[in-house]
Parts: structure tokens; sequence; C-alpha cells
């Protein structure tokens, strides 16, 4: 919590609120800025406002699942060049393989190790 | 040697008409040259004649000329004038008289030459100059030069006439020497022919008539009968053989005079014998006629009983017999029985007759006739009356060649023998009829076996018919008419290629001599085809599958019968067999409907026979279908575009005809797809069929439409498309059920790793965080974070304990403990449960429950019907809702009511809300997520405890379930 615009926001969005605070506590407690969303519609509208640095999203999410706003994303000129990390309960192959195909950066399957989030987020915005 | 009359007077005849000829030929000789002499004395008197007119002709002129000169008037001129126009006629005619004369001609033409010149050299010059001057002109002709050529002229003239005059003398004298020469000829002629008459009259008189005078005397002699009437044979030549011949041939007449009169005597003699014989020729020729009037009879009749009736007739009059009876072999029962009787009845005969029983079986057996006379009755007359008592009796078998037919028994009641002629005339006639008696049975043989085969012919379903060699029908069975609809007379003697064979099946011509019917017909071998088409009178064609089989009469061909089948069926169900197995194949090779559609689209139209195919689906504008897949053979795929792109509109199309019938229909015009317009100008595309492909329930799954470059027959293939359409709809439901069941299945796996990996991720992600934190007492936060993982750990709980009630649900072995539950209570530790839940979406949570409600059930199962329900209408109810809980004694029972002002469930899913798996739309449609095992735990619970669960009907928003549990009386409890 240095300089303000040095710390990159993250948007996470999860309808189930236990995750999304976990997910929250920890990226925050590794210094990031945290925004949260209930579903995809109000994570695509804070995305929008915000342009985060790095989007960890939930795949089954009501009004907008997490491949559709993965998609959306990606096809915002403004937000295309965000990444994302997808937080999927699935775990078959055709899922990932899916998840890659609309645009997603990496992703994690759950449950997962809260560290292992920070180490990918990590990795990723270091890729940029 | 003597000559020979005919020689003597041709000799004497020959040397006579010499010296006649000779005479008459001086004659005519001397006749010509006086004619000749004649006409030379004419020419010369000609010659005189003219010449003394052309000397005339020149005084006048020299007389003319010298008036003129000397009156010197012209009128003196005119006898000049005259002269000179008689001049060119005088000088022809004397050249031409004189032709003949060299001399004389000669002379003629110097005389008109020298006229020539006077005129021309002297005359004419005076005259002009007398014009001009007349005194010079009497001065030149006094000169006397004129005169001088006159002179001359005349001179000429007097040498002409003289010399004409003496040629005159000559000629007479020569004419009267001719004259006398003639006469001379003419009397040595006549005198020379008479002297020859008189000799030949002479001679023939002597030697030839009268000769022949006596010959005639001879021969009438002859014919009045003096057969020794001879002549003297002196004659000569000729004369004397008629003589010698004459007498041979009376010699000859009267020898055989002589022979004639002794055979006379013999013929006479013979003459009464030939009489008597003659009698009895007669009367063989009536018998004869009598036999054949008895055959002729019997050939006319045709059946047994009438041939039978007929031979005991004619034999019966024959033999004057008053009774008799006819009997004849019946084949099947082994016996001869009575066919016709006269003089009795039926019932005075036996039944039946068998060889060796009795006098009538002894003529059977021996195969000759039997007579029983009173006198030597052998015994009694079995096979006649029985009743009447006939005096004699005869019995004839009748037989052809080895066989023997029946038998004739004939009786007299009169006690007179049979004679031997009447024996002889029955005997014949009962062998005569042996033949039609064999022909009637052959005939009833042949009559019962051609009623057979007309019957089986008609009978049959396979199509019959008969050709001669030239192609035309001789014979037609129903089947046949009925399948190619023609009468019998439009078919009968009409060419049956032309008829029915005319055309082959892609519509070409079918020319007759290709024909395998008449190639059967032209080698003799048969022959059977199984793809061809005939043609019926409509004009429709039909699959046939035929036989033709060349028709022998005596090792020569008649013509063929050809049988044939419609095999419009067996094609059709071929056909639709080995498409369902087409079909069958692709079902058992595909994973997918995407990947199936293509390959059952080639199936079907690979399979029967279509070109091109296109299957459509409902596109989301109404009206408008969209393409699903196409199909098309090999050189027609540039018909797709043209038969629809992605879109059709339905209205008019023949896709839209099938889908507004709801079957398959067959289009043999497609001038009447409005939509296609370029289609019906395509000469590939004849007729096409639209298919529409159901499922049971009557939903749409496809319409197809399917183009051919044939006529389509109408029969069967309408049955076939609704198969193939069944089929298809068939696998196309079981496929869509199964992707739905994998899909689903997918779903739950889905949905059940959600809910189970989401509590476990808030578990085991937040004891993650708290094993990071530094040793110590626990923090307000820590203590927060705790009971967020305590809180999934319960959700975690419940959704393992619902995995646990689903299993022994679907085993059926929901297993109870039971003990009395204070429902009440139990809904009040519920609202606890979830309250932290409620609070989080800012839901107002409400328990209406009476003190105490008991229930005998088991406390753990009715606790997750209530959480289930509760944590349901939490879920379901957005922020800031409110959910009621209500728990009352009602009509003996405990009831539950869980009330929410949530999404609510459409009337669409509650049929099946309570089922295992499923999940309400507004749930899926809002990403809500859940196993879609609560409700139906819930109800198994409910129902475990003989309760009931209901969705209440609610016409406001939100979802109310109602609970009915039996209460418990002390009574029932039991442990």
């Amino acid at each position: 919590m240095t300089e303000p615009d040095s710390t990159p926001t993250i948007l996470v969005a999860d309808d189930e609120e236990d995750l999304r605070e976990l997910v929250t506590y920890r990226l925050t407690r590794s210094g990031y800025r945290v925004i949260g969303a209930g579903d995809g519609q109000e994570a695509l509208k804070l995305a929008a406002e915000r342009t985060p640095d790095l989007m960890v999203l939930d795949v089954m999410m009501p009004k907008l699942d997490g491949y559709e706003l993965t998609r959306r994303v990606r096809a915002e000129a403004a937000l295309r060049s965000i990444p994302v990390i997808l937080l999927t309960a699935r775990s078959q192959e055709s899922d990932i393989d899916r998840g890659f195909e609309v645009g997603a950066d990496d992703y994690l399957k759950k449950p997962f190790n809260p560290d292992e989030l920070v180490a990918r987020v990590r990795a990723v915005l270091g890729r940029r | 040697m003597r000559q020979s009359i005919t020689a003597q007077f041709t000799f004497v005849v020959a040397v006579v008409s010499a010296v006649v000829l000779a005479g008459f030929g001086v004659m005519l000789i001397a006749a010509r040259n006086l004619q000749s002499a004649d006409r030379s004395r004419a020419r010369s008197n000609t010659v005189l004649a003219t010449s003394a007119n052309l000397e005339e002709s020149v005084l006048d002129l020299e007389t003319g000329l010298r008036g003129y000169l000397l009156a010197g008037k012209p009128v003196f001129l005119e006898p000049y004038n005259q002269a000179l126009r008689r001049y060119p006629t005088l000088a022809n005619t004397l050249e031409n008289a004189t032709a003949r004369n060299r001399e004389s001609h000669s002379l003629s033409l110097a005389i008109t030459a020298a006229i020539g010149a006077y005129v021309n050299g002297w005359a004419e010059p005076v005259i002009r100059l007398a014009q001009r001057n007349l005194e010079a002109a009497r001065n030149k002709e006094a000169g006397g030069g004129g005169k001088a050529r006159v002179d001359a002229m005349r001179s000429q003239f007097a040498v002409l006439i003289g010399r004409e005059t003496n040629v005159r003398a000559a000629q007479v004298q020569q004419s009267s020497d001719l004259a006398a020469l003639v006469q001379t000829s003419g009397i040595i002629g006549i005198v020379a022919f008479a002297v020859l008459a008189a000799y030949v009259s002479v001679r023939t008189r002597r030697r030839l008539v009268t000769p022949l005078q006596r010959l005639a005397g001879a021969v009438a002699a002859v014919g009045r009968g003096e057969l020794s009437t001879r002549v003297s044979e002196r004659g000569t030549a000729e004369v004397g053989e008629l003589q010698r011949g004459f007498n041979r041939m009376a010699e000859s007449i009267e020898r055989n005079r002589d022979e004639l009169e002794d055979h006379r005597a013999e013929v006479e003699a013979q003459r009464d014998e030939l009489e008597a014989a003659l009698t009895s020729v007669e009367e063989r020729t009536a018998r004869i006629e009598a036999l054949r009037r008895f055959g002729d009879r019997l050939a006319a009749e045709e059946t047994v009983e009438e041939v039978a009736g007929l031979t005991l007739a004619g034999i019966a009059d024959a033999g004057g017999c008053d009774i008799g009876a006819a009997y004849v072999f019946d084949a099947d029962a082994g016996v001869f029985v009575p066919v016709a009787w006269r003089g009795l009845g039926p019932a005075d005969l036996p039944m039946f007759l068998k060889p060796g029983e009795g006098v009538a079986g002894r003529a059977l057996t021996e195969r000759r006739r039997v007579i029983v006379s009173p006198g030597e009755s052998v015994m009694q007359t079995t096979g006649l009356a029985r009743r009447l008592s006939a005096a004699h009796e005869l019995h004839l078998p009748i037989l052809h060649g080895e066989r023997t037919i029946g038998v004739i028994s004939l009786g007299r009641l009169e006690d007179r023998a049979f004679s031997d002629a009447e024996l002889v005339l029955m005997c014949d006639l009962a062998e005569r009829a042996g033949v039609d008696w064999a022909q009637a049975k052959a005939a009833r043989r042949l009559r019962r076996t051609a009623e057979e085969l007309g019957a089986l012919l008609e009978a049959t379903d396979e199509g019959v018919y008969g050709i001669d060699t030239a192609g035309q029908i001789t014979l037609i069975n129903r089947a046949a008419l009925k399948m190619t609809g023609f009468a019998r007379e439009e078919a009968l003697g009409h060419n049956v290629h032309a008829l029915l064979h005319h055309t082959r099946e892609d519509g070409s011509t079918y020319p007759e001599e290709e024909c395998p019917v008449f190639l059967a017909i032209r080698s003799g071998e048969g022959v059977r085809i199984t793809d061809e088409v005939f043609w019926r009178r409509d004009g429709s064609s039909f699959p046939v599958e035929y036989s033709a089989y060349p028709l022998f009469q005596e090792d020569e061909i008649t013509g063929a019968v050809v049988t044939f089948l419609d095999r419009t069926a067996r094609r059709q169900i071929l056909r639709q067999r080995d498409t369902q197995h087409a079909l069958t194949r692709v079902f058992a090779e595909v994973d997918s409907l995407a990947e199936a559609r293509p390959l059952m689209l080639a199936a079907v139209c690979e399979g029967l026979g279509f070109e091109v195919g296109l299957t459509w689906g409902e596109s989301d504008d109404t009206g408008v279908l969209r393409t699903v897949s196409t199909y098309a053979a090999p050189g027609f795929e540039d018909l797709i575009p043209r038969l629809g792109g992605e879109k059709l509109p339905a209205a008019g199309t023949l896709a839209g005809l099938a889908l507004s019938r709801q079957d398959a229909v067959i289009c043999n015009d497609l001038d009447r797809d409005p939509a296609r317009e370029g289609i019906k100008r395509d000469p590939r595309l004849q007729a096409a069929i639209g298919l529409p492909v159901r499922s049971r329930g009557g939903e749409l799954i496809a319409v197809a439409e399917f183009f051919s470059s044939r006529p389509l027959p109408e029969e069967g293939m309408v049955d076939t498309m609704r198969v193939v359409g069944s089929q298809v709809a068939q696998f196309v439901e079981r496929q869509r059920t199964e992707e739905e069941a994998q899909r689903m299945k997918d779903q739950i796996v889905a949905n059940v790793s959600h809910e189970l990996r989401t509590p476990l991720t808030a578990i085991d992600g937040w004891v993650h965080v708290l094993l990071g934190e530094e040793p110590g007492p626990l923090t307000d936060e820590q203590r927060r974070f705790l009971s967020i993982v305590k809180r999934n750990s319960d959700r975690l709980m419940r959704l393992v304990g619902d995995l646990l009630v689903a299993g022994q649900v679907e085993a059926g072995k929901l297993k109870l403990e039971r003990d009395d539950v204070d429902v009440a209570e139990l809904a009040r530790e519920t609202a606890e449960l979830v309250a932290t839940s409620a609070q989080s979406k800012r839901i107002e949570l409400n328990v209406h429950a009476d003190d105490q409600i008991i229930v005998h059930g088991d406390r753990q199962r009715l606790g997750q019907l209530l959480s289930n329900l509760v944590a349901n209408a939490i879920k379901f109810t957005p922020e800031e809702g409110r959910v009621d809980v209500e728990v009352t004694r009602r009509n003996g029972s405990c009831q539950i009511t869980v009330r929410d002002t949530g999404i609510g469930i459409p009337k669409t899913d509650r049929d099946h809300l309570f089922e295992r798996f499923y999940r309400a739309s507004t749930a899926t449609e809002r990403g809500i997520t859940g196993t879609g095992l609560g409700l139906a735990i819930s109800k198994a619970i409910a129902e475990s405890h003989d309760g009931t669960i209901e969705l209440a009907d609610e016409d406001g928003p939100g979802t109310k379930f109602v609970v009915e549990l039996p209460l418990t009386t002390r009574k029932e409890v039991y442990s």
C-alpha cells in the first residue's frame, strides 16, 4: 500500500462469498488491491470501470459464467489485454481446454492452495 | 424301173411351161420397146413445132424492128415486143424437148443463144438509137447487119428441123417392127398351152382315175359286209401301193370278225355270273354305309354317356333287340358301371359289373362276344335284366387296342336266334364304336384337364400370356390383365411388345428385335428376366420378373408363353430393406447426431436411388426452413445451391407441403414449386418426395426432400418413405435421449463436483490461511474465519447426507431411526443453522411454530428435510427478501410450510421438480448452483414418514412448499 498507482488491482469474481472473501483476503495480504464481484455481470461492469491489472474469475457464476465473461473481456478492446485466471470446480480436460479457448491465461482447480493462487497471480503479472 | 406318176407329170409340165413363158417374155419386151419409141416420136413432134414457133418469133422481131424504123412510130414495135415476150417460154420448151439428144440439144442451145445475141447486141441498141436519132438508126439498119444475123438463124433452124424430121421417120419404122414381134410371140405361147392341157387330161384319166374308181367300188363292197372283196394289184407306183394296202386291210378285218364271234359266245356265258355278284356287292355297300353313318353319328357325340347311348341304340336297332344296356369302365372305382339302357330302367341293372362275373363279365374277360340262347343257357343272365327274361342275349365287349373300355349287353325277347348277318353287323358296329368310346373317354379326361388348367391359369396371381411367332397375344389370364389394366379384347390379337414392353425403364425405346421374349422364340431357349418393366394401359410402368418359354409343335416353334410377376412390392421391399440396413449401419457407427445427419441422408438417397437430397429444419423465422444437410450424387452437385441455399420458405414448396400434410408427398411435377423456379427446367430432375420426420411426440425433427431423375412410382414409395422416416425418427429420438442423458450426467457430475468442491475449497483455503497466521490466542478475525470453515463444513456435511440418502432412496433402502421428534423445535434449530446465509443476503427469516409438535420419525432425516427446504428458499430468494417457516397442527397432522419471495418455479418445471437431479429452469438460467437432489430427498423423507410434500399454487411471486406429516398418538408409538 505504498503508491496507489504502482499497486496492481485485481478483480475477483465469485458468487460464493466465502471463497471470494478468502481470495480477497489472501491477495490483499500479498499486497494487491482487490475489488470483488458476486456475479459475472457485476464483474464485467467493474472491469470496464476500473480496468484491473488481472482478473480471477470463478467459472460457475450466476448471470454470466467465467467462460462467457472471459470471452467478452477478450472482445472488448479496452479490456483485451487484462490477464485472466479461471477458478474451476470442473476438472475435465474439455473444461480446461474451453478456458484457454476463450482466452484465459491460467486456471486453478478447486480446491486450491491460496498460496499457489498468489504465486500464479504473480507469475501472470510478471509475464506482462 | 417305172417312173412314178408324179415325176412324169412334173417333167412334162416344166417343158411346156418354159415354152409358154419364153413366148410371153419376148412379147412383153417388144411391147415395152414399142412404148418407148412412141414417147420419142412425141418428143420429135414437140421439137419440130417449137422450132417453127421460134423461127416465126425471130421473123416477128425482125419485121417489128424494121417497121418501127420505117414508120418511126412506136406502135410498129408491137410485133417485136410480143415476140420478145414469147421467146423465154419457147426457148425453154425447145431445150427440154431436145435434152435426150445431144446433137439436137446443142443446136437448140446455139439457136437460143443467137436469138439472145440478136436482141441484145443488135435490136435493142438500134431501137435506143432510133429514139434519139431515127435517121442514124435507119442508116444502121440499112447497113444489113440485122438481116445477116436473121439469115444465119434461119439456116440454123433449117438444120434442126431437118434433123428432127429424120429422127421421127426412123422411129415410126421401129414401132411397126415391134408390133409384129408381139403378135408372133403371143400366138406361139397360146398354141403351146393348148398342147400341154390336152396331154395332162389324157394321162390322168388312164393312170389315176380308173384304178381309184375300182378301189372305191371295193371299199363300198367291204362296207356292205363283203369281206372277201379284193382288187387287182396291177396299178403302178402310188396307186399300186394303195391297192395292196386295201387288200391287206380287208384280210385283217375278215380274220378279226371270226375271232369276235367266238368271244361273244363266251361273254354271254359270263353275264349271269356277274349279275349274281353285283347283288352281294350292293348289300355290302349298304352295310358299310350303315357303319359309316353310325361312325359319323358317334364321332359327333362328345360325352361317354352320349357315345354309349348311341352305340347301344345303333347295335340294338341293327340286331332287332328289345332290351339292352351299355357299361363303361370307371377307372376311379375299377368296375364297369351302366351309363345307357333301352327297354328297361336302371333299377333293372346291376350297380356295376366286374370282369369275369356273369355273362357280360365273361365277355369282358374273354374280350369277345358271348351269345346266350334259351337252349344253351349256361347261367343266369347276370349283366342284363333281372326282371325281364330275354330269349336270346348277346354281350359285346367294346375294345380299343389292348384296353377293354366297356360292354354292350343286348336281349331279344322273341325266340328268334341272331342270324349270322345280324351278328356280323352288330360285331362290326361294336368294333367301330370302340374308337369313339376311347376318344370320348380321352376327351373327358382332356376336358377335365383343360378345365383344371384354365381354372389354375385364372386363379394364379402370376400374369400369364401366350403369343404366336409374330408376337400377337393368343391367350392372357386374369392376373395379367389386372396387372396391366387392359381388357381381354384389347390384348388378344395385339402385338405384346407394342402393348406392354415398348419402352425401357429409363424411357428409351425398346426395339422388338432386342426383346428377350422374341429372342426365346428365335433361339428356342427359355429366358428369365428380373430387372425390366412392363407398361400399363394408363402409361405407367411397373417392374417385372418374367420367364418366356418357346412353344413347340412337332419341332417347330409356334410361339411362346410368358409368365410374369409384378415386382413393385418386392423391389420396394428390397430397396427398403437395403436402405434400412444402411441406416442401421450408420446408427451403429456414429457418435453423435451431428455426425449422423449427412450419413443418414446419403444412406437414404443411395438406397432408394435419389440423386439429390436435402433436409430442412425449422428456423427462428416462422415459415422459413433452414438447411440441415445435403446430399448430391456425382454430377448433381451443382443442383444443391439451386434447390435452396441456407433458407427456404415453407409455403408452396414440397417441404412445406409435406409438413402441412404431415405425410410423405410425391411430386411428379416439379413445375409446381414456386420457390425454385429454375428446377423445373432442369431435365435431370423429374420427380421428388417430401418427407416430414417427426418424433413420437409430434416434434419436428426435420423435413427431407429427395429429388429423382426418374418419375417416381406412387405405389409403395410413400410406404417406404414412411418406414424410413419413422426409422430415422426413432434413431434421432433415441440418440437425442442418449445425448441428453449424457449431457445431464455430465451436468450432474459437474454440479455435484461443484457443490463438493466449493465448501471444500473454502474450508481448505481458510484453514490454510489460519495455519499461516502467527500462533497465539484467536483473534476476532480468526474466529470469523473459523465460523466460515464451520459453515462450509456444515454445508459439506449436508451435501454428503443428501448424497447418502439419495443412494439409499435409489436402492430402496432408506433407513429411519425413529424417535419422538419435536418438529417445532427442529424448525427453530434449522433456522439458526442457516441464519448466517440469510443474513449475508439480508433475507428476513421468520419461524412460526407451536410449542411442541411431536412426530414419530427420524430426527436427522426430518432435520435434513427442513434444512433443504429452508436453504433452498434462501438460495432462490434475492437479497432483502423474506422466508417464512411455519409449523402447525392441522387436521391431525403436522404441517410445515416454507414460503419465500424468491424467483418462483415455472409451471413447466413442476412435474419434474421432485425428480432426482432435476433442476428448475429458473435456477439453471440464473447460474444458481446445486445438485438437484434436495427436493427429491425431501420427498423421499416425507413419504417414508407416511407424509406428503407439495408445491402449493401461489398467485404471487415466490414459492411455497407444504409438508404434512402424521402426528404421533401415544398408542401408535413404537420403537
